[in-house]
C-alpha cells in the first residue's frame, strides 16, 4: 500500500544503490565527453579572462592602423576589429565582466529564492501563499524593461544592474525551489529528524538543502548562462562599458555594422559568447541527467524468441497455455525461467509470490506489453491456436483488449487524467464494437452498471481525478470489459485499495467470471486474495514456478518449503485459533536476476537445504494435476514437517555477539 | 466523549499510563471551507499502559496517521491534550520536546524515504543523541549497540542506507527510534510496505524488543491480523472518530460495532474453504459500497454504508458506550452480533 | 473555477498598480533631475530648479504619483521631456510593431518546436539525440548574433530578403511582412529550441505515464495513443512555455528592434533610456507590464481549458 513518491528532486530513493557510495570529486553525471569538455571549456574561458593582462600579446587599445579588419594571421591570432585593435586580446579582456555580473546574478537570485523556498516549504500553507503571490507579482513584471529602466535612472552600473537582475528572477528560483523543497520535506527523514528534536535551520542544511543540490546546480548554470546573455544584450545596446573598454556586445554591434564588408567580425566574439553560453547549458544537462535519457533507444526491439520444438497440440482444455515461457533483459539477466501454467474456460487462476517473484512480468508477457528493454526470449504462450509470443505488436494489438484484457495495480494512475470517463470508454467501444457515438454512450453506462456503480451518469462526465480508488478500479474494469475479451489479466487489482473495497472488487471479479464465463489470471502478493477468488495457483519465486495446483490442496497442505514460509509469515490466524507469539520469517532477501543459484534459488533461505539442493532437479506431480519443485518434497512435506517460526527472543543479539539476522546467508556452493 | 477504555491490566492498581490521548482534535487547513469540513481527527482518546501495545487501525481517510503526527508534534492539534507519563506535551514545540521528554519516538512506514540516503547509518543515529548532549564517542558507542539490538552487524554504521534492502532499513528505522532509549514509540504503519516474509521478521523483531525492554507501543496499521499479533488492545477508527475499542481478542473475534464486522470480515484470510465461508458471511451481511455517499456532519460516520442503520444514527453520534467489554459508539451495538 | 480567476484578476490588476509604483519610484525617489537632463550641462543650478518647478517635480511624492495616477486612468502617458510628444499615442502606434513581431515568432516557435520536439520523442534513436542537442546549443545563442548570422546568410549570400527596413503596413503590405520575416525568423531560432525540448521532454514523459499501458491493453493504435492522449498532456506544459516566449520575445524586443532598426516599443525604451526620458521609461514600463499581465491572464485561461484537474477544480 505504499506509493513511493517520485519527485522532483535528486536520490531515487526507490532504487537501492550498488555499494560504492564514496565520494568522487567529479560526480558520475560529468564522466562523460560533452559534459567534461563543457566544464573544460567553462575552466578555460575563466582562467583566460581573468589572467588577460598577464599573456594577452597586444593592449586592448592598440592600433594596428595597417591591419583593418584582418582575418586571423599570425600577429593576430583571431584577426582585428575596425580599429585594427587584436580581437584575442579584447575578447577575453571583455570576459571578466560578464562572467563575474552573471555570478553575481546566480548569487543574488539563489540567495533570495532558495531562503524563501525553505521558509515557504516549512512554515506552512499560509506563509507560502504570501509569498508566493509576492513572487508572482515579480515574475510579471517585464524584467528586460525594468532593467532598462533602472538604467536610465541610475546610469550604466552594470553589477547593480545584475543584481536587480537577479532580485528579479529570484521570484522564479523560489518558484522552482519551493516545489523541491516541499517534496523533500514530505520524505519521512525529515520528520524523524524534527521528532529527534532539530532545529529548524540544522533540518534545512543537514536534510533539506542536499537534497536539492542537484537541481539547485542545474538552475545554477542555467542561469549564469541566461545572465551572460542578458549581461551581453545590455551591451550591445550600449548600456555596458563605454568605448575604448571592450565588451562582448559592443564587439558583437560593431561587427553587425561590418556585416557587408567584413563578415568574419561577428566570428571570433560570438563564438567565445555562444560557446560559453552552451557549455553552461550542456552543464546543467548533463547534471539534471537529460543526456543519459535521449541516448536509451527510445524503439522497443523485439528479437525474435528462441522456439522450443512444438510437439503436443494444445490442450482443448484450455483457452491459455504457457509453456516454458522465458522472459529477459535484452543482453541481460532471465527475469522470469521456464514457466508453464495452463488457464482454464472461466477459471480463475492465481500467480503468487513476493516482489522479485517475475510474477508481474509473467502477467505481462501474455499481452506483449513488456516493458522496453525486456522480452520473451523463450517458450511459448498459447491463445487460441496461436502463439502470442511470436506476434509483431500489430498482430498483439489485435489481441489486446479484444481478446485477452488488462487491468493494472493503481487505478488511479491508470486512466488519462486529461479525458472523460466517457471519452476514454467510448473510444474502445467503438472500435470494438461498430457503433456509433450514440450507441457506445449507452453501452459505456451499462458496462458501469455492470461494474457496479450506480450513477453511472455522472461517472461518466466526471474525469479520474474526481473517483476514489475503488471507483477507478471499477472504470478500470469497465474499460477492460469494452471488448468482450475471454481473457482478463488483473495485475495487483487490490494492493493500492482499503481492505473493504478489495473485498468489494473481488466479489465484482467473481460475479463477472460466474456471469460471463470470463477466464482470469490474478497476480497477487496476498495469498488471502489467492483463496478468496482462485481456483488455480502458480506460486512463483526468483522467475520460477516452485508449485502450482489447485487452490485449496496447495494453501491447505503446501508441499514447498517457500509456499509454507509464505502461509506460516500470514498473521490471519484461523477463526478462534490462538496468535501464535512469533511468526514464521523468511530470512534473507529474494535474490536478485542475474544472481539466481544453480539447483534451487530458494536453497540459500530454505530451513530444509541439504547439498543435493544445490544441483539442477525437475519439477514433481504434486496436488493432483499440480507441480512442486522441491527435491526434498518427499522428506520434509511427505514426512510432514513444516516450516516452523523462530522461538520468542531469537530476533535479539545473544548477549556480546552480532547475528546479523537478515544477512543472506551464504549457502556452500549455492551460488554460481 | 471522555470514555478512555478501562485498562483490563490494570486491576486495581493506579498507574500512570504510558500515553494518554484526550478528546484529540486535529483540522487541516485554515479558512472557512477548513472550518465546515469534518476534522481528519475528531474527539479521539485513549491510553497506553507501560509495556503496553495499543493498535490503531482504520483505512485510509480514517485519521490513524493523523492521531500519530499529532502525537509526535508535526501536526498542531486543534483540541485535546497528550500526556507523556503524565506530562502535558501538547502544544510543546518538537524541540521543547526533545529536551524535556525523550520518552516518544517514531517508526515510519517507508523505509526507502525514512533515512537520508546521503548520510551513513552511523551520522543518522548519532543525530538524535548528540541533540539529547551526548558525547561525539559515547554517541557513535551506543549508535553501534543499536544497530546491533536489531541484528545487523555493528559495522552497518559506515554504510549508507542505499546498501540495505527494505526490511533492513526498517530495522536501521527501528534502532534508530530506540537508541534514544524511549518509553512509547510510535509505529506508523512499519510493515505495510514490506513483502510477507519480511514482516513477520519485523514483526518478530518489534516483539521481541518490546518484551525485553518494556516498551509502550503505538502501533498503527490498516491490517487488522497484524494489529492482533502485536497488540494487546485496539482502537478502530472511522472518519476520524473512534468506532470501537477494547481488548485486540474482543475486538478483531466479537466484534461489536458494525464497521469493525466489515473489517474483520473483509480480510481474507489464506485458507479456501474458511474464506469461501468468511465471504459468504460477508456479502450477506449487506454492507453499503465504500464511499458511496457523503455521511452527515451530525449522526454517526457509517451511516450510508451500515445495514443497521435508522434515523437515529443519521441525527445523533453514538457515545462510546460499553458494550459487553468493550467500549464502542454503535446506536445499534446489540444488534450487531446477529449480523 | 470561477473564484480561480477572480483571484488571477485580482492579482493581474494588483501587479499593474505595483509596476506602476515601482517604475514611478525608481524615476522620483531617487535624485533624477529632469531639468539638468533637458537643458543641457550649460545651465546654472538656479534655471534648473525652475525648469524642475514647471515640470512638476518639486512637489511632494504622493501628489505627484496621485496626479499620475489621475492621469493614467484617462490613459494619459504624459508628454517627453525632451520632445514634449504624446508618449501614449507614440506607443500605442508602436505597440503593433512590436506585437506582431513577438506573436509571428512565438506562432512560429510553436509550430516548429512541437513538430522538432514530438518527432523527436516518437521517433527517439539518433534523430532524437540530434534533435535535442542542436536544440540545446540553439537555446544558448544571442539573438543579436543569430540575427546577424540570418543577415548574412539570408539577405547578402542569397540576396533573398532585405537586411533592414521596416515599411507601415498601410504602405504595402507585402513589403511589411518581408521587413518583419528576417527578425521573425531570428527570434525563432532560439525560441523553437525551447518549445522543442519541453515538448519532446513532455511527450516523452507521457509516453511513459502508467495509464498509457491501460490503452495499449486495450488495443488502441499507436497513432492515437500518441497524437491523442500523449500530445493532450503534452500541451499543457508547452502552451505555458509558448506564454513565457511571447513575454520573453515582447521584452526582449530591444534587442533585435535596434538590430533591425524596427520602430517598435524596444526602439522607445532604448531611446528613452539613453536620453533618461524619465515619463517615457514609466510608459514603457506600463504598457510592457499591462501585455505580460494580460498574457498570463489568457494563459491561465487556455490551460484551465486543457486541464481538467484545473478547470473542476
Amino acid at each position: 500500500m505504499s506509493v513511493l513518491p517520485l519527485d522532483a528532486a535528486d536520490d531515487a530513493s526507490t532504487q537501492v544503490a550498488p555499494p560504492s557510495s564514496r565520494r568522487r570529486l567529479l560526480p558520475a553525471a560529468l564522466r562523460r565527453p560533452g559534459p567534461l569538455l563543457a566544464v573544460g571549456w567553462l575552466l578555460l574561458v575563466v582562467l583566460l579572462s581573468f589572467t588577460a593582462p598577464l599573456w594577452r600579446p597586444y593592449e586592448v587599445n592598440d592600433q594596428d592602423l595597417a591591419n583593418r579588419l584582418s582575418l586571423p594571421s599570425g600577429a593576430h591570432w583571431l584577426g582585428t576589429d575596425p580599429l585594427g585593435r587584436d580581437l584575442l586580446s579584447r575578447i577575453f579582456t571583455a570576459g571578466a565582466e560578464p562572467l563575474l555580473a552573471a555570478a553575481v546574478t546566480v548569487a543574488v537570485a539563489f540567495g533570495i529564492g532558495i531562503p524563501l523556498a525553505l521558509i515557504a516549504a516549512e512554515r506552512g500553507r499560509r506563509v507560502e501563499q504570501v509569498i508566493s503571490r509576492c513572487t508572482e507579482m515579480l515574475m510579471a513584471l517585464p524584467s528586460t524593461i525594468i532593467l532598462l529602466a533602472v538604467i536610465g535612472v541610475i546610469g550604466v552600473r552594470t553589477y547593480v544592474v545584475m543584481a536587480v537582475l537577479g532580485v528579479l528572477i529570484s521570484a522564479a528560483v523560489y518558484r522552482i525551489m519551493l516545489g523541491v523543497a516541499q517534496s523533500v520535506r514530505q520524505r519521512l527523514y525529515v520528520d524523524a529528524a524534527r521528532v529527534n528534536g532539530l532545529g529548524s535551520l540544522r533540518v534545512n542544511t543537514v536534510h533539506v538543502l542536499p537534497a536539492m543540490a542537484t537541481v539547485i546546480a542545474v538552475q545554477a548554470a542555467q542561469l549564469f548562462g541566461i545572465a551572460i546573455l542578458i549581461n551581453a544584450g545590455l551591451a550591445f545596446l550600449g548600456f555596458g562599458p563605454a568605448e575604448p573598454v571592450p565588451s562582448w556586445g559592443i564587439m558583437i554591434q560593431d561587427a553587425s555594422g561590418h556585416v557587408y564588408d567584413a563578415p568574419w567580425l561577428m566570428v571570433p566574439t560570438g563564438v567565445v559568447l555562444a560557446l560559453t553560453v552552451v557549455a553552461a547549458n550542456v552543464l546543467a544537462d548533463a547534471l539534471a541527467g537529460k543526456v543519459a535519457h535521449v541516448t536509451a533507444p527510445a524503439r522497443s526491439r523485439r528479437p525474435a524468441p528462441v522456439r522450443v520444438a512444438d510437439a503436443a497440440p494444445a490442450d482443448p482444455a484450455a483457452v491459455l497455455e504457457v509453456r516454458h515461457l522465458t522472459v529477459s533483459v535484452d543482453d541481460g539477466p532471465q527475469l522470469v525461467s521456464d514457466v508453464s501454467f495452463t488457464v482454464a474456460p472461466g477459471r480463475v487462476l492465481g500467480l503468487v509470490g513476493e516482489s522479485g517473484c517475475g510474477k508481474t512480468m509473467t502477467a505481462r508477457s501474455l499481452l506483449g506489453l513488456l516493458p522496453d528493454g525486456v522480452s520473451v526470449s523463450g517458450g511459448q504462450v498459447l491463445w487460441q491456436g496461436r502463439d502470442l509470443a511470436g506476434l509483431t505488436e500489430k498482430q498483439a494489438n489485435g489481441v489486446r483488449g479484444r481478446e485477452i484484457a488488462m487491468i493494472s495495480q493503481e487505478p488511479m494512475v491508470a486512466l488519462d487524467p486529461m479525458f472523460s470517463i466517457a471519452y476514454q470508454l467510448i473510444g474502445p467501444i467503438r472500435r470494438f464494437r461498430g457503433v456509433g457515438r450514440f450507441e457506445a454512450r449507452q453501452i459505456a453506462a451499462q458496462l458501469l452498471r455492470q461494474v457496479g456503480i450506480v450513477d453511472a451518469d455522472r461517472v461518466l462526465k466526471s474525469h479520474p481525478h474526481q473517483l476514489s480508488g475503488g471507483m477507478a478500479q471499477r472504470v478500470c474494469i469497465a474499460l477492460a470489459l469494452t471488448g468482450e475479451p475471454q481473457l482478463l489479466i488483473a495485475d495487483e487489482p487490490t494492493t493500492a485499495l482499503d481492505v473493504t473495497v478489495q473485498a468489494e472488487i473481488l466479489s465484482l471479479l467473481r460475479a463477472l467470471v460466474r456471469d460471463t464465463g470470463l477466464s482470469v489470471v490474478v497476480v497477487s502478493h496476498d495469498l488471502g486474495v489467492v483463496a478468496d477468488i482462485c481456483d488455480d495457483v502458480v506460486v512463483m519465486y526468483a522467475g520460477q514456478v516452485v508449485e502450482s495446483g489447485r487452490t485449496a490442496p496447495v494453501l491447505d497442505d503446501a508441499a514447498h518449503p517457500y509456499t509454507m514460509a509464505l502461509l506460516g509469515a500470514n498473521p490471519h490466524v484461523p477463526d478462534g485459533a490462538p496468535m501464535p507469539t512469533r511468526l514464521a520469517s523468511i530470512a534473507g532477501t529474494v535474490p536478485a536476476p542475474g544472481s539466481w543459484p544453480t539447483g534451487c534459488r530458494f536453497a540459500g533461505r530454505c530451513q530444509f537445504t541439504q547439498a543435493e539442493c544445490t544441483v539442477p532437479f525437475p519439477a514433481l506431480p504434486a496436488h493432483g494435476d499440480g507441480t512442486v519443485l522441491c527435491t526434498r518434497v518427499h522428506e520434509v512435506h511427505d514426512a510432514g514437517v513444516s516450516w516452523h517460526a523462530e522461538r520468542a527472543g531469537a530476533e535479539l543479539p545473544p548477549a556480546a555477539g552480532a547475528r546479523h539476522a537478515a544477512e543472506p546467508t551464504p549457502t556452500a556452493g549455492a551460488s554460481r | 466523549m471522555t470514555v478512555a477504555a478501562p485498562h483490563p491490566a490494570a486491576s486495581g492498581v493506579v498507574t500512570v499510563p504510558a500515553l494518554e490521548v484526550r478528546d484529540l482534535v486535529v483540522r487541516y487547513g485554515s479558512g472557512r471551507k477548513a472550518r465546515n469540513a469534518p476534522p481528519a481527527v475528531d474527539g479521539v482518546s485513549f491510553d497506553i499502559a507501560p509495556g503496553e501495545t495499543l493498535g490503531l487501525v482504520g483505512e485510509s481517510g480514517s485519521g490513524k496517521s493523523t492521531i500519530g503526527k499529532a502525537l509526535l508534534g508535526l501536526q498542531k492539534p486543534s483540541a485535546g491534550t497528550v500526556r507523556v507519563h503524565g506530562q502535558d506535551i501538547t502544544g510543546m514545540s518538537l524541540k521543547q520536546r526533545s529536551r524535556q521528554v525523550a520518552d516518544l519516538r517514531v517508526v515510519f512506514q517507508d523505509p526507502y524515504s525514512s533515512l537520508n540516503p546521503s548520510r551513513t547509518i552511523g551520522q543518522t543515529l548519532v543525530e538524535p543523541l548528540r541533540l539529547m548532549g551526548i558525547g561525539a564517542a559515547e554517541a557513535l558507542r551506543r549508535a553501534r549497540a543499536g544497530v546491533e539490538s536489531v541484528g545487523l552487524p555493528g559495522d552497518a554504521v559506515d554504510r549508507y542506507p542505499g546498501q540495505f534492502s527494505g526490511g533492513q532499513r526498517q530495522r536501521i528505522a527501528i534502532a534508530r527510534a530506540l537508541v534514544c532509549e524511549p518509553k512509547v514509540v510510535v509505529l506508523d504503519e512499519p510493515v505495510s510496505a514490506l513483502d510477507l516474509s519480511t514482516q513477520a521478521q519485523v514483526l518478530n523483531l518489534l516483539a521481541d524488543l518490546r518484551d525485553q525492554r518494556g516498551l509502550s507501543f503505538l502501533f498503527i496499521a490498516h491490517d487488522l491480523g497484524v494489529v492482533r499479533f502485536l497488540s494487546q488492545r485496539a482502537v478502530v477508527l472511522y472518519r476520524g472518530q473512534v468506532m470501537e475499542t477494547g481488548p485486540v481478542e474482543a475486538v478483531t473475534q466479537a466484534p461489536r460495532h458494525p464497521y469493525t464486522v466489515a473489517l474483520t470480515s473483509a480480510a481474507p484470510v489464506p485458507r479456501p474453504a474458511e474464506q469461501a465461508a468468511r465471504r459468504a458471511a460477508r456479502e450477506a451481511l449487506g454492507m453499503g459500497t465504500a464511499g458511496s455517499a457523503q455521511a452527515s456532519a451530525t449522526g454517526c460516520p457509517f451511516v450510508p454504508r451500515c445495514p443497521l442503520s435508522t434515523d437515529v444514527c443519521a441525527e445523533q453520534r453514538p457515545p462510546l458506550r460499553l458494550v459487553g467489554d468493550t467500549p464502542t459508539a454503535c446506536h445499534h451495538a446489540e444488534r450487531v452480533p446477529a449480523l | 473555477m470561477l473564484g480561480y480567476l477572480t483571484r488571477r484578476l485580482a492579482l493581474a490588476v494588483v501587479t499593474v498598480l505595483v509596476a506602476v509604483l515601482i517604475s514611478f519610484l525608481l524615476v522620483h525617489a531617487t535624485d533624477g533631475s529632469p531639468g539638468a537632463i533637458v537643458l543641457g550641462p550649460g545651465a546654472t543650478p538656479a534655471e534648473i530648479a525652475a525648469k524642475n518647478a514647471e515640470l512638476g517635480w518639486d512637489r511632494p511624492l504622493v501628489t505627484q504619483f496621485l496626479d499620475y495616477l489621475g492621469h493614467l486612468l484617462r490613459g494619459d502617458l504624459g508628454t517627453s521631456i525632451i520632445d514634449s510628444r504624446d508618449i501614449g499615442a507614440d506607443l500605442a502606434a508602436r505597440l503593433p510593431v512590436t506585437g506582431f513581431i513577438a506573436l509571428f515568432a512565438t506562432v512560429l516557435s510553436g509550430l516548429v518546436g512541437v513538430f522538432l520536439g514530438v518527432t523527436a520523442a516518437v521517433r527517439g534513436g539518433r534523430f532524437g539525440t540530434f534533435i535535442t542537442s542542436s536544440s540545446g546549443v540553439a537555446l544558448s545563442l544571442p539573438v543579436f548574433w543569430v540575427g546577424i548570422l540570418i543577415v548574412y546568410v539570408l539577405s547578402i549570400q542569397l540576396g533573398w530578403l532585405p537586411a533592414t527596413g521596416y515599411v507601415d503596413f498601410a504602405d504595402s503590405p507585402i513589403d511589411w511582412a518581408k521587413g518583419l520575416l528576417l527578425p521573425v525568423l531570428a527570434l525563432t531560432v532560439g525560441g523553437a529550441a525551447i518549445v522543442a525540448r519541453t515538448a519532446n521532454a513532455g511527450m516523452r514523459d507521457a509516453l511513459q505515464a502508467e495509464h498509457i499501458r491501460t490503452l495499449r491493453a486495450v488495443g488502441t493504435p499507436a497513432w492515437r495513443i500518441r497524437y491523442v492522449h500523449a500530445l493532450r498532456s503534452t500541451s499543457v506544459p508547452v502552451i505555458s512555455v509558448l506564454g513565457i516566449q511571447f513575454i520573453a520575445l515582447f521584452g526582449g524586443s530591444v534587442i533585435i528592434e535596434n538590430l533591425f532598426a524596427l520602430p517598435g516599443l524596444g526602439q522607445a525604451s532604448q531611446a528613452a533610456v539613453s536620453s533618461h526620458d524619465f515619463p517615457a521609461l514609466i510608459g514603457v514600463v506600463i504598457v510592457a507590464t499591462v501585455v505580460v499581465v494580460l498574457t498570463n491572464l489568457l494563459l491561465d485561461l487556455v490551460v484551465a481549458a486543457l486541464d481538467p484537474k484545473v478547470r473542476t477544480a
